[in-house]
C-alpha cells in the first residue's frame, strides 16, 4: 500500500473501529445494567436458594440416670470410618493399619475392602473419638472419617441394670428396655435448619443459619433404680444362680408404698455397648416378659380371698390331710408329713408350712367366684404398665374355662401364670396395707437443660383388700419365716423379715417338665412397717429345688444390705442382765474432832 | 537542560493512559485474586504480585526496544512460537483436560499460546508491510500465517486463543487492506468458515460446540453445558448495585462458579463489588483501549500502526469476549481478562504488549525529540 493511500484510508477506518468498539462497550454496559441492576434481586434470590440447604438436624438423645443421678447411659457425638475401596490401592497394608487402631475387623468388612469395584464401605461405625482421631492421623488414601448425624450411645453401667436400660441400634433408635419404651421422649424431635452451603452441601463457616424448626434435644430420664440395691440384687442373684447351676434368675426390690422399682436384676444379662454379641435370650426383660406358674407364693391370694370374703377367719380350721382328690385329680403336699388323721390346721398353718392340700381345701371352700374376683382385684391377668413395651399380662383363666380341678390347683398356684413384677405388685399390697400400686421404673423427666419436666408420684390403682386383711396376711408371712418353710433361711439376725417360699414346676408345652423347677422367695423387711419388698426367682436350679434353699438366701442378703443401706443397723437383743454383784463399800467412819 | 525539563520531556513521551490503566487494573486484579483464592488457593495473589512486578520490568524493557526492530525478529519469533506450540501437543503439561502448558519445574508452568498472541500481531504486521495487497490472492500469506498456530492451539484444545489470533489478524487486515471490498470478502468468507466449523462435527469437539452455543439458550442444560454460564450470571447478578463486599461473594468463594481466579474472575468483581465495581473496571479498560488507540494513530509508520491495531484488537477482544461470556452475551471460551486474571504468561504478555504500544507512541514525534 502506498503511504498516501494508507494515510487517506486509515482515519476513516479508525472511525469505523471506534463505532464498533463503542457499540461493544454499550452492549456490555447495557447488559451489566440488566444483569446487575434490574435482575440483580432475582439473581441474588437464586444465589441464596442455591447455597441454602435445608437439612434435618438430629436432636441429641437424652440420658438415662439412676435414682441418685448417676449416668447409666448417655450419648456422645459420634464418628464413623468409611472407605472407598476403589481408591484404596493395596488393601492389605491399609487393613493392617486400620486394625492396629480399631482392633480386628470382621471378615465381611475386610472382604468388602478388597473389592476394588466398590465406592463405599463402612469400616467401623460410631467409634470412640480417640480412635477416630487416630484414623484421621494415619491419612490413609481412600479411608475417611465422618461425623454421624446421630450420636454414639455409651452405657456407663455396662451389664448392671442392662435389661432395664435396654439398648439402642446403630441409628440411636431404642430397641429394648427403657431405651425402647421411652424412645420418643429420649430421642427428642429433630429440627430443620436452612444453612448456607457450598457446591457440595458442606455448611459454610460463619454462614447464616436459619432454623426452620429448632431441634429439641431428648429428655433425660431418672429411673427409680437405686444403684446400690441394683448391685446387691445382681450379686445376690448371681451367687444363687451360680451355686445351683440355674438357667436364669430374676430379682426385684420395690418400695411397697410407692411402687418404685429400686432394683431389677435379670440373669443372664448383657452389655448394651456390645448388645449384638449377646443372644436375644440374654437381652430379655424377664421380670415383665416371663409369665410362669407361681406355685406356693400364690397361696397368699387364696388366703386374701378367704379372709376378705369373711368366709374364713384366722380361727377357722381345715382338716389337715396328706392328699385330697378333686375332679379326678389327687393333690399332695410337698411332703407327706401330716401327723395323725383327724387333726386340723388354721389358714396361718397352711401358709406357714405351705400345704397344697390345705390351700386347695380353702379354695374349694370359698368358691370360684370369690377366688376369681380376688385374682382380678389383685391385678393378675393384667399388665402392670410399669413402662416396658411387650409386657406379658400373664394368664388367669375365667371360671367358665376352668376344669373340675382348676379351683383346687389354682389355690396353690398351679394353672395360672403371672410375671415376677405382677406378683411383686400383689405382695406390695400386702406390705402397704392393701393398696395396689403401679410399679414404676421412671422417677422423673428432665429436659436437656436439667429442668424438671415431670415427676412421677405413686399411682394407686385400687384397694385390693382391707388393711385388716393385709395385716393378717403379713402376720402369716411372718409365721412362714418364724416357724414355717422360711425358717431359718429367710431369717435375718437383727431384722424382722416376712415372706413366702415358692417351689413351682416348669410348664413346657402345656405339661409339667419332670425335674424342672422354679424356686422363688418373696418377702418384705422389716416386718412391722415393710420398707422393702424383695423378690427372688431362680429358674431350673440343680441340686436343690426349694425356694427356701435356692432363693431365700438371696432374699436375706438383699434384705440385710437394703436395711443397712437405709441406715438401719441390726437390732441387737437386749443384753441379759448380769448377776447382781454386791457392792461392798468401805465403811465410812467419821471422826469428829471438836 | 535542567533535570526537571528532562523529566517533563520524558514524561511527555509516555502514554500515561496505557501505563495508569494497566497498573490500576493489575492492582485491582491482585485484590480480586486474593479474594477469589481465599478458600481455594490463598497463595495465588502473592504469585500474581510477583508476575506483575516482572511484568512491569518487561513493559519497561519493551518500551525501550525500537518497535521497528521487532519486524526484523518477526520470522524468528514466529518459527520459535510454532515449534513451542507443536511441542506442547506432544510433551505439554495438561490440566483440565487440555495441554496448554510447558512445565518449568519449580518456576511453575508456561503457556506459549499467550506470548504467541503478541508474536502473531508482530508477524502479521510485518507480513502486511511486506506487500502491496492490492490483489485478493495476496491474502494467503497472512491467512496461512494465522492458520497454522490457530490450528495448533485449537488442537490443545484452546478455541479461545485461536479466536484471539483471528481477531488480531482481522483488525490488522481491516486497517491494512487498501480496498475495503477485499476486507468485506475476507469477513464474509470468515463468517462462512465459522458457520461451517460450528455446523460440522469434524472441527469442534461436541463439548466445545455445546459451550460455544449454550449462551444462546442457557436454560437448555443448566447442570451441564449451561452450568458455568448460569452460575456466573447468578454470581454477577447477585452483586446488585454495590456488591456483597470483598471476600463475601458466596457464589464465587464457594466454587459454584469454577475458574473464578482466571477465566471467570469478572464474576468475583461483579458479585463482590457490584455494578459500581464492574463499571469502574470497564472504565479502566476504556482508558486502556483509548490509550492504545492514541498510540495506534500516532504511529510514525504503517508497521507501527498495524502492530498497535493488532494489540488493541487483542485487548478489546479479550475484554469484550471475557466479560460478555460471564453475562451471557458471548460464547464461553477460555480466554483471560487482561491484567485481571491470574496467570503469569498472560500478565507478562499483556505488559509486553503495553511496552510495545508505549514504544510506538514514544516515537510519534521522533523528529522533534531527536535521538532519544
Amino acid at each position: 500500500m502506498h503511504r498516501r493511500t494508507f494515510s487517506r484510508v486509515a482515519p476513516r477506518r479508525a472511525k469505523a473501529l471506534f463505532y464498533i468498539v463503542a457499540a461493544a462497550a454499550l452492549i456490555l454496559g447495557w447488559r451489566l445494567v440488566e444483569v446487575q441492576v434490574f435482575k440483580g434481586p432475582i439473581y441474588a434470590k437464586q444465589a441464596l436458594a442455591q447455597r441454602s440447604d435445608t437439612v434435618d438436624v438430629f436432636a441429641r438423645r437424652g440420658s438415662i440416670l439412676d435414682r441418685d443421678g448417676n449416668v447409666l447411659a448417655y450419648s456422645l457425638p459420634s464418628e464413623s470410618v468409611y472407605a472407598v475401596p476403589h481408591d484404596l490401592g493395596d488393601a492389605a497394608p491399609t487393613i493392617a493399619r486400620l486394625q492396629k487402631v480399631l482392633g480386628r475387623l470382621p471378615e465381611s468388612t475386610t472382604a468388602l475392602l478388597r473389592d476394588r469395584t466398590l465406592q463405599f464401605v463402612w469400616v467401623a461405625r460410631k467409634i470412640p473419638h480417640d480412635q477416630a482421631d487416630a484414623i484421621s492421623a494415619l491419612q490413609l488414601p481412600g479411608i475417611s472419617v465422618m461425623e454421624e448425624d446421630t450420636g454414639r450411645r455409651v452405657d456407663l453401667a455396662g451389664q448392671t441394670a442392662s435389661t432395664v436400660v435396654g439398648f439402642v441400634g446403630i441409628d440411636e433408635n431404642g430397641l429394648a428396655g427403657i431405651e425402647y419404651a421411652y424412645d420418643d421422649l429420649l430421642k427428642g424431635t429433630s429440627g430443620r435448619v436452612t444453612l448456607e452451603a457450598d457446591e457440595f452441601g458442606h455448611p459454610i463457616p460463619f454462614g447464616r443459619q436459619r432454623a426452620v424448626r429448632p431441634a429439641k434435644p431428648g429428655m433425660t430420664l431418672q429411673l427409680t433404680i437405686d444403684p446400690y440395691l441394683q448391685f446387691v440384687a445382681e450379686s445376690a442373684l448371681k451367687k444363687q444362680v451360680t451355686e445351683f447351676h440355674a438357667q436364669s434368675g430374676t430379682a426385684l426390690v420395690m418400695d411397697p408404698s410407692t411402687g418404685e422399682v429400686l432394683a431389677l436384676a435379670d440373669l443372664p444379662h448383657f452389655d448394651p455397648n456390645t448388645y449384638w454379641k449377646f443372644s436375644p435370650d440374654a437381652r430379655r426383660e424377664r421380670a415383665v416378659q416371663d409369665a410362669y406358674e407361681p406355685g406356693s407364693t400364690f397361696k397368699l391370694l387364696t388366703a386374701a380371698a378367704a379372709l376378705e370374703s369373711g368366709k374364713v377367719t384366722t380361727s377357722s380350721y381345715f382338716p389337715a390331710r396328706n392328699e385330697i382328690e378333686v375332679g379326678g385329680r389327687v393333690i399332695h403336699n410337698a411332703e407327706d408329713d401330716m401327723p395323725v388323721r383327724g387333726s386340723s390346721e388354721t389358714l396361718e398353718d397352711i401358709i406357714a408350712y405351705s400345704h397344697n392340700v390345705g390351700a386347695a381345701e380353702v379354695g374349694l371352700f370359698i368358691g370360684s367366684k370369690t377366688f376369681y374376683d380376688m385374682e382380678r382385684r389383685a391385678g393378675f391377668g393384667d399388665a402392670t404398665h410399669v413402662g416396658f413395651a411387650g409386657e406379658n399380662p400373664g394368664i388367669v383363666p375365667a371360671p367358665a374355662d376352668w376344669s373340675d380341678s382348676s379351683l383346687a390347683t389354682m389355690a396353690f398356684g398351679q394353672g395360672v401364670s403371672v410375671t415376677p413384677l405382677a406378683l411383686a405388685r400383689y405382695y406390695c399390697a400386702i406390705a402397704n396395707g392393701g393398696l395396689l400400686v403401679r410399679p414404676r421404673l421412671v422417677r422423673a423427666i428432665f429436659d436437656a437443660q436439667g429442668r424438671l419436666v415431670y415427676q412421677y408420684g405413686p399411682e394407686i390403682e385400687r384397694r385390693v383388700f382391707s388393711r385388716r386383711t393385709a395385716d393378717t396376711l403379713r402376720r402369716f408371712l411372718r409365721a412362714v419365716v418364724v416357724r414355717g418353710t422360711g425358717n431359718p433361711s429367710a431369717q435375718l439376725a437383727g431384722y424382722t423379715t416376712a415372706g413366702k417360699t415358692g417351689t413351682a414346676q416348669v410348664v413346657e408345652n402345656g405339661r409339667y417338665e419332670p425335674g424342672a423347677y422354679i424356686a422363688s422367695f418373696i418377702g418384705m423387711v422389716p416386718y412391722e412397717h415393710p420398707r422393702y419388698l424383695i423378690y427372688v426367682k431362680v429358674e431350673r436350679p440343680q441340686g436343690a429345688i426349694y425356694g427356701s434353699v435356692v432363693a431365700a438366701p438371696a432374699f436375706s442378703e438383699i434384705a440385710r444390705q437394703a436395711m443397712l443401706h437405709a441406715g438401719t443397723l441390726p437390732a441387737t437383743p437386749p443384753p441379759k442382765p448380769s448377776p447382781k454383784k454386791r457392792l461392798v463399800r468401805p465403811q465410812q467412819t467419821a471422826k469428829f474432832t471438836p | 537542560m535542567t533535570f526537571g525539563a528532562q523529566a517533563r520531556r520524558y514524561a511527555g513521551r509516555v502514554n500515561w493512559y496505557l501505563v495508569v490503566a494497566a497498573l490500576l487494573v493489575t492492582s485491582f486484579g491482585i485484590v480480586i485474586i486474593q479474594s477469589a483464592g481465599l478458600h481455594t488457593d490463598p497463595g495465588e495473589y502473592r504469585k500474581q504480585i510477583l508476575y506483575a512486578i516482572l511484568g512491569i520490568g518487561v513493559m519497561i524493557g519493551f518500551s525501550r526496544i525500537d518497535y521497528r526492530d521487532l519486524s526484523k525478529w518477526a520470522p524468528g519469533l514466529y518459527v520459535v512460537t510454532l515449534l513451542l506450540l507443536a511441542f506442547i501437543l506432544r510433551g505439554g503439561h495438561s490440566s483440565h483436560g487440555a495441554q496448554r502448558w510447558i512445565s518449568l519445574g519449580p518456576l511453575g508452568t508456561f503457556q506459549p499460546s499467550e506470548p504467541a498472541k503478541l508474536i502473531l500481531a508482530i508477524s502479521i504486521a510485518w507480513v502486511l508491510c511486506k506487500g502491496e495487497y492490492t490483489k485478493l490472492t495476496e491474502l494467503w500469506k497472512p491467512l496461512l500465517m494465522v492458520a497454522v498456530p490457530a490450528l495448533l492451539v485449537a488442537k490443545q484444545p484452546d478455541l479461545g486463543t485461536a479466536l484471539v489470533f483471528m481477531a488480531i489478524m482481522s483488525a490488522q487486515l481491516f486497517f491494512g487492506l487498501p480496498k475495503w471490498q477485499h476486507f468485506a470478502a475476507y469477513a464474509l468468507a470468515g463468517a462462512a468458515a465459522m458457520a461451517f466449523a460450528i455446523e460440522t462435527k469434524y472441527i469442534l469437539k461436541p463439548f466445545q460446540k455445546a459451550r460455544l452455543l449454550i449462551f444462546l439458550n442457557p436454560k437448555a442444560d443448566p447442570q451441564g453445558a449451561g452450568y458455568n454460564l448460569n452460575q456466573s450470571k447468578i454470581a454477577v447478578g447477585s452483586g446488585g448495585w454495590f456488591g456483597r463486599g470483598l471476600h463475601h461473594g458466596t457464589q464465587t468463594q464457594l466454587n459454584f462458579v469454577p475458574e473464578h481466579s482466571t477465566d471467570f474472575i469478572f464474576t468475583v468483581v461483579g458479585e463482590e463489588l457490584g455494578f459500581v465495581g464492574t463499571v469502574m473496571l470497564l472504565a479502566c479498560y476504556g482508558v486502556l483501549l483509548f490509550g492504545g488507540v492514541i498510540a495506534m494513530i500516532s504511529a510514525r509508520d504503517r508497521f507501527g500502526f498495524l502492530l498497535a491495531s493488532g494489540i488493541v484488537a487483542m485487548f478489546a477482544f479479550h475484554i469484550v469476549v471475557n466479560i460478555g461470556m460471564t453475562i451471557g452475551i458471548m460464547p464461553i471460551t477460555g480466554i483471560p481478562l487482561p491484567f485481571l486474571s491470574y496467570g503469569g504468561s498472560a500478565v507478562l504478555t499483556d505488559f509486553a504488549a503495553i511496552g510495545v504500544l508505549l514504544n510506538v507512541y514514544a516515537q510519534k514525534d521522533r523528529g522533534v525529540l531527536g535521538n532519544a
